[in-house]
């Protein structure tokens, strides 16, 4: 590995590091699961931009979206986090953190 | 250096945001001002219910009902709610629910008047406490100290009304920290509890 690819920033991944799914992942990493209004409102984003984000980080498997079987007025869709999500984003703060003492390494 | 600058302070802000949300997603979950506004509430309002019922027997009926109902209504409220709390931390909760709510009930039927009175206060105590550690919260562990306060002013105090003002002023310990968590949750500028 060369330098430039062993430097943390090049070890963010792509998926965590988007603001909203970053976001997505730190809400659902301290609970059991959340409404997709929830996560909606709390990151202030349209239920399209939502469902966008959702369906990459489910795509990655590092969230499960529960859709109800029924379509009804108390209807909800569920989100919660994986184990792989927990380690992603485990491994995202840590790389974070191996960026800060890099930078303020004399 | 500008850069390098820069990326710090990105870092640092996405490091703090990470923090930030992650709080605010345990503050919603736990949600703590609504079994402690119902227990204090019970509280508050157990000394005249208890007078209106009468007789020695009054204080193991009135919390006979309300203990199980706190508890029910509690469980009702978390499982309705939009944001959820871990499965394990939920089942841990119920257990600690039915130990502290029996334990205070078998407690409360002892002979002794003082053991009767004041034992199941530490029972509560102590189920209180389990809840503070399992919800990490600061202001659960306030109230388990009004509640162990308060039983030792029961275990202590013959007067009927010393002991009244301890019940009270539990209640009134238990209520305040409620009003503070509802308002932990709408400064954290979460509306939806």
């Amino acid at each position: 590995m060369t330098g430039t690819e062993a430097h943390p920033v090049n070890q963010l991944d792509e998926v965590v590091h988007q603001r909203f799914r970053l976001g997505v992942l730190a809400y659902l990493s301290r609970i059991g699961r959340a409404e997709f209004t929830v996560l909606r409102d709390a990151l202030g984003l349209t239920d399209g931009n939502l469902n966008r984000h959702l369906a990459t980080l489910a795509g990655a498997g590092l969230i499960i979206v529960t859709k109800p079987e029924e379509a009804g007025r108390r209807a909800r869709t569920w989100v919660e986090i994986t184990p792989g999500g927990r380690a992603a984003l485990k491994h995202h703060v840590d790389t974070l953190r191996r960026l800060l003492d890099d930078l303020g390494a004399p | 250096m500008n850069s390098a600058m820069q990326s710090t302070a990105r870092a640092e802000a996405e490091l703090a945001a990470v923090a930030r949300t992650q709080e605010a997603a345990h503050v919603v979950a736990t949600a703590v001002w609504f079994p402690l506004l119902t227990g204090g509430i019970a509280t508050l309002a157990s000394p005249s219910v208890i007078d209106v019922i009468g007789g020695s027997a009054a204080p193991a009926w009135y919390w006979g009902i309300a203990g199980p109902a706190i508890g029910l209504a509690c469980a009702a409220f978390y499982a309705t709610r939009p944001v959820q709390l871990p499965v394990r931390i939920a089942r841990a909760s119920a257990l600690v629910a039915v130990v502290m709510v029996a334990s205070a009930m078998l407690l409360g039927a002892l002979e002794s008047d003082a053991a009767q009175t004041a034992a199941p206060m530490f029972a509560v105590a102590a189920g209180l406490t389990a809840f503070a550690l399992l919800y990490r919260s600061g202001l659960g562990g306030v109230v388990a100290a009004a509640a162990l306060v308060e039983g030792i002013v029961l275990a202590v105090s013959d007067s009927d009304r010393v002991q009244d003002v301890a019940v009270l002023g539990f209640g009134a310990v238990a209520c305040g920290a409620a009003i503070v968590g509802i308002l932990i949750l709408e400064r954290a500028g979460l509306r939806r509890l």
